[in-house]
């Protein structure tokens, strides 16, 4: 079955290919992907640690009961949002080398699954845990500034989580129909996998 | 130089041993990226794409498999990757070989100016609107690998893939000999 004889072969290799790079441009595209991953840790980690130190300060310092619950329940949900986005947020690197293409297939199907979860739900896991220590600042803007500071600070709360639920969920859309057309390719391939050759 | 050499040495030669790759299955590579992107300039963003991946991955051969089909498997996924991550769009438009082999086939783009004649530029639009697994095999095909190695790669057993290359192939061949009919 070889193409090398094959009419259909030999003008497949007619056309003209895109120039190849370097070794030099692929060592430094290599290292720049490192050095971006070590960059997206290192802002993840200060937005973090931004937000601890700015509601610690306010745990210790306030002399208001409710806004002092409200940093500490922040603080947790912090914590737990810096958890779950180390446990799933990230995506898991693609094995190239080590698997064949319909495994391939199956992990980048997981992947955008996992993704399109994440973006769907945003409401519950990322925005959800701040939702009580929040609910304590609006009742303390509340005590503190009277009911239209509530209102307001409560409207604009809600503008932005709607924006935000609305845009993770558009994103969700967008994966699920690559999702669609993934498992519509796989419903209708013919061909029965055999096990994963060596690299 | 071998990849084996390279990667039982590392220190050694990974250089000589990428570079000999980058030689030897380089037109390849770039065929590869041809067959997932029509535009000349995201073709040049999957070949990067794939030989970072060769890079990356040179300390993990074990030299189980033959080094074409190496390079070939991680330049497939890689592509694949590519298609699914950014080009999600097209990934819902892509046709079977049943559409291919009862001519519903793609019009000619006119923006795919990569390839000068115009039966090369439709063999590849052709096999770029396939669905990436159907794809994958007329292109290892292309490339000349048998169906044992194609299995290999794709994951499918040889007899499979020696039945898709033969339906694939006269599809690609009845599309080509009625060009007029689809646009």
């Amino acid at each position: 079955m070889s193409a090398h004889d094959d009419d259909l072969g030999a003008l497949w290799r007619e056309a003209e290919t895109s120039p190849l790079p370097s070794t030099d441009e692929i060592r430094t595209k290599s290292d720049a992907f490192a050095r971006r991953i070590a960059r997206r840790n290192l802002r993840e980690y200060v937005a973090s640690a931004l937000v601890v130190v700015a509601f610690s300060r306010m745990l210790v310092r306030s002399h208001d009961v409710l806004e002092r619950v409200g940093a500490a329940l922040i603080l947790v949900a912090t914590a737990y949002i810096v958890l779950r986005i180390r446990r799933d947020g990230r995506a898991a690197p693609a094995p190239v080398t080590a698997t064949t293409t319909a495994e391939h297939l199956a992990h980048l199907r997981r992947e955008l699954a996992r993704q399109r979860d994440l973006l769907r739900d945003v409401a519950l896991w990322y925005i959800g845990p701040f939702v009580p220590g929040f609910a304590l600042f609006v009742a303390a803007s509340a005590q503190r500034g009277g009911p239209v500071t509530a209102l307001v600070t409560l409207v604009g709360f809600t503008v932005v989580v709607a924006g935000v639920v609305w845009l993770n969920r558009r994103g969700a859309r967008k994966l699920d129909v690559a999702i669609g057309a993934l498992d519509d390719q796989e419903s209708q391939a013919t061909v029965t996998p055999s096990p994963p050759s060596p690299g | 130089v071998t990849l084996v050499e390279a990667v039982l040495v590392p220190e050694r030669s990974v250089d000589e041993a990428f570079e000999r790759i980058r030689a030897l299955h380089g037109p390849a590579i770039g065929r590869v990226a041809r067959g997932y992107e029509a535009d000349a300039e995201r073709q040049r963003d999957v070949v990067q794409e794939i030989f970072v991946a060769i890079w990356r991955s040179l300390p993990s051969f074990e030299g189980r498999s033959s080094e074409r089909t190496w390079v070939l498997r991680i330049a497939h996924n890689v592509a694949v990757s590519h298609v699914v991550k950014s080009a999600r769009d097209r990934l819902a438009k892509c046709i079977s070989v049943e559409d291919l082999e009862e001519g519903r086939v793609p019009a000619l783009d006119p923006r795919s100016s990569v390839e000068a004649r115009d039966e090369v530029r439709r063999l590849a639009e052709l096999v770029r609107a396939l669905r990436p697994a159907d794809r994958q095999v007329i292109l290892l095909h292309l490339e000349g690998l048998g169906a044992t190695e194609i299995g290999e790669v794709a994951g499918i057993t040889p007899e499979n893939a020696a039945v898709k290359v033969h339906r694939i192939k006269s599809a690609l061949r009845a599309a080509l000999s009625t060009k007029e009919g689809a646009r």
